[in-house]
């Protein structure tokens, strides 16, 4: 077991597994954040893939991994992921709504609960753009 | 383990990674699962009914763990604030030094000076 160093192959090798093994196949993300590392893992419990990074801007590709996987495994290997897997700015307008829609559901529900600064400096950043 | 809805789920992975932030990991594990048994899977099938598969998230910090399961139509919504929660927490990451960019950008137009003046000669 080997880390990738590649982000493309990683990727590419990661659905793969997944297409081929369904069922046997998980996804895990690892983030300490006391170290600042972030891994991603992808195994069928015969092969393991792994990727390690430190830095910021893995995270956004992270979370278009993220994305692939979450449509593959919800609505199953076949589905079709040149949607989620290409540029966001070809994202359809409608999605960006919908997101807004329920980040403020998600504000309101967390007004009900804790207060997390950070995160609601977060919204805020997102609801001005 | 818990099994939550998904948005008590992110309202307590949140709190995790909060919790986590001095010392340890949070794993999050993404998987296809139909939450049966084989048993289960097995009577299901031999009926010859389909068995319904989810996204099954769990979370864990190596003490507590949560789980979520996702179906095809919760899991767009769930993906967004998901992705939310990781973009407000993971801010330990390096961020690209803008020093190394300039020196590159620099270097990359003394390149670009060196290279212009040659076709100019030429003509």
């Amino acid at each position: 077991m080997v880390y990738i160093a590649s982000w493309d192959e990683f990727v590419e090798r990661s659905v793969q597994l997944f297409r081929a093994n369904p069922q046997t196949s998980r996804y895990v993300m690892k983030y300490r954040h006391c170290d600042g590392k972030l891994v991603l893992k992808v195994t069928d419990n015969r092969e393991c893939l792994k990727f390690k990074t430190d830095q910021a801007q893995d995270a956004k590709k992270m979370e278009k991994l993220n994305n692939i996987f979450f449509t593959l495994m919800a609505r199953g290997p076949d589905a079709d992921i040149s949607e989620v897997s290409g540029k966001e700015q070809v994202e359809p307008q409608p999605s960006k709504k919908v997101q807004q829609f329920h980040l403020r559901k998600f504000l309101g529900y967390l007004d009900s609960s804790l207060p997390y600064h950070s995160m609601l400096s977060c919204f805020q950043d997102t609801n001005m753009q | 383990m818990v099994l939550l809805q998904p948005d008590p789920f992110l309202s307590e992975l949140t709190s995790m990674y909060e919790r986590c932030q001095e010392k340890g990991s949070v794993w999050v594990t993404l998987k296809r699962s139909s939450l049966k048994s084989k048993a289960q899977k097995n009577k299901l099938e031999s009926k010859g009914g389909g068995v319904e598969y989810r996204c099954l998230v769990r979370a864990t910090d190596g003490k507590k763990t949560i789980s979520t399961s996702l179906s095809a139509k919760d899991h767009l919504r769930f993906q967004a604030s998901y992705a939310t929660v990781l973009r407000a927490h993971m801010h330990a990451l390096k961020k690209r030094e803008r020093k190394d960019k300039k020196k590159t950008a620099e270097s990359d137009k003394k390149q670009g000076d060196v290279k212009k003046p040659t076709p100019k000669a030429s003509h």
